[in-house]
């Protein structure tokens, strides 16, 4: 009984969220974003620098040097002192003119680069919800299916009865389990972001001053 | 050659204008919640250093400070309550009861009443802060956000997220009077200083709708376009005013601007670049400076208002969220 009790609450919670992915994600029209921010796509170098115009043409990748930075600071795991140390020695021997050249180049590299890893972040994300709204679906049908059952039945019916019941408190704990991986999934694009804000500070500041 | 000894010249100065900007001795305090660390980050208005980090409920949020200016109404949303923040001895003296998950709140110019969002009931909870007791519930449209008072207290904005609505309260009554249909996901709603026009800002919509208060309709709309910015990143939420009521300076989310508007033609005059994710922005009461909250990159911005420029970024918790000033 008590097993079933806990069953009906959580498919309460379950139902009332199966409504909800629409109104709790950030465009409201967008079912599989789930996440309380709005979805922003693309990462632009308009919303975060104002140093000289930058390379847009990927001509980083002809820079050894450059290439060599940015594959070194760009990946996930990448903590956010690590990637400004790297960017600090990489500027320190550089001349004013070596570092108005390459500096901008490296940044350009940097921002594409983490829009790469976090487009795949926000797929990653997209699928996730999209699971989610299934396994949704599944508890609303194992629930219309109970309640359509006698709850006084005997013999095989009581066994199907029970057997829905287990599947129904699985699936039930499985879709709450996803809710919580769901919310730290959505931090990760916010902290790609804050490290390139980081990393555009780190590149400003080793800019010499205009000319 | 006289170029770059100008140029020189300028950068000088430049440099000598946040040391000359500190230097003026300020009895301010500034106050800021932090969403993420549970926290109150308190900093000395004049040296911009944190004196202290207070621990609060969980979630912090929308925070407003008591009439009397000694304490600080904390809306800790995960906690379902209200802390109370005793400024002299920077303790939780108190806490009140809010209704489910508050996350904004307003003062009654009685000093008496709080009004506060309840996002997950629909509802706008009215607490009286010397009874520490809630005094009724109104019940508004889905998702409650942004909570502005007439500067006369008669009548309490309401912004709805899910319905895309302002709801005017009249406040005696606690009836709803007038529902004004606003940009998508309104989160702000903040009066002018002689009552007749409200602001209200749109997250998505990626607007500013200005109601006339007496006819309750849309007066104008700001709109904003940041060079360089893709418009979907362009997310209004808090705005203040300046001291004279001739500018707004609204927060523009992950755009990590702040626009300057002129309140007359409703034109944004500058973009800001401040940190990022800016949410919520203050004035200083001498008029002097903006403080904006910054809940992406941790910080908080400093705005030079006679220069119109960012003077400091000072780091504070982790996800910053509302901003007040203690004179």
């Amino acid at each position: 009984m008590r097993t079933m009790r806990q069953s009906l609450l959580t498919v309460g919670l379950v139902l009332g969220l199966l409504g909800a992915p629409a109104a709790r994600g950030a465009t409201g029209n967008d079912p599989d974003w789930p996440c309380v921010q709005r979805l922003v796509p693309v990462l632009s170098a308009g919303s975060i620098w104002s140093g000289p115009a930058l390379p847009a043409d990927g001509s980083w990748r002809q820079e050894p040097k450059v290439a060599a930075l940015v594959s070194a600071i760009a990946p996930r795991a990448v903590p956010d002192a690590e990637g400004v140390r790297a960017i600090e020695g990489f500027a320190a021997p550089l001349d004013a003119e070596a570092r108005r050249r390459l500096l901008p180049m490296a940044v350009s590299g940097t921002l594409a680069e983490t829009n790469r890893t976090r487009s795949g972040l926000i797929e990653s994300i997209r699928g996730f919800a999209r699971r989610q709204r299934g396994l949704a679906e599944t508890v609303r049908q194992l629930s219309e299916q109970l309640d359509a059952m006698d709850p006084e039945a005997k013999g095989e019916a009581a066994a199907r009865r029970e057997e829905l019941q287990q599947r129904l408190f699985f699936a039930t704990k499985t879709f709450q389990d996803a809710e919580r991986t769901m919310r730290y999934m959505c931090e990760a694009p916010v902290r790609l972001e804050a490290r390139f804000g980081a990393y555009a500070r780190a590149f400003q500041a080793a800019l010499p001053e205009a000319p | 050659m006289p170029v770059p000894l100008i140029a020189g010249a300028l950068s000088a100065a430049a440099l000598l204008l946040p040391l000359l900007v500190t230097e003026a001795p300020r009895a301010e305090t500034i106050l800021v919640s932090n969403e993420k660390d549970n926290t109150i980050s308190v900093i000395d208005g004049a040296t911009l250093k944190i004196t202290h980090t207070v621990a609060v409920g969980e979630r912090p949020r929308g925070i407003v400070l008591s009439r009397d200016g000694r304490q600080l109404y904390v809306c800790v949303g995960d906690s379902d309550r209200i802390d109370v923040l005793d400024l002299e001895s920077w303790k939780v003296v108190q806490h009140l009861p809010s209704g489910s998950d508050p996350e904004l709140l307003a003062l009654h110019p009685d000093g008496k009443r709080l009004y506060v969002a309840n996002e997950d009931d629909n509802l706008v909870t009215v607490v009286d802060v010397e009874q520490r007791a809630v005094l009724t519930e109104i019940p508004v449209g889905v998702e409650p956000e942004g909570m502005g008072l007439s500067p006369d207290g008669k009548f309490l904005v309401n912004t709805s997220e899910t319905t895309n609505m302002a709801h005017v309260i009249d406040t005696d009554t606690g009836e709803i009077i007038a529902n004004v249909l606003v940009g998508a996901r309104p989160r702000a709603a903040v009066w002018e200083a002689d009552g007749k026009r409200f602001w209200v800002s749109a997250e998505i919509g990626g607007t500013v709708s200005v109601i006339d208060a007496a006819g309750h309709s849309i007066a104008g709309t700001v709109e904003f376009n940041v060079p360089g910015v893709p418009r979907e990143a362009v997310q209004p939420v808090g705005l203040v005013f300046s001291a004279d009521g001739r500018l707004a300076y609204v927060a523009l989310g992950p755009s990590n601007r702040v626009a300057v508007v002129d309140t007359r033609s409703l034109e944004v005059q500058r973009y800001l670049l401040v940190g990022q994710r800016v949410w919520n922005v203050a004035l200083s009461p001498d008029g002097k400076r903006v403080f904006t909250t910054n809940g992406v990159s941790n910080d908080m911005s400093v705005i030079d208002t006679a220069a119109q420029r960012v003077t400091h970024s000072v780091p504070v918790g982790r996800a910053p969220w509302g901003v007040v000033v203690k004179p």
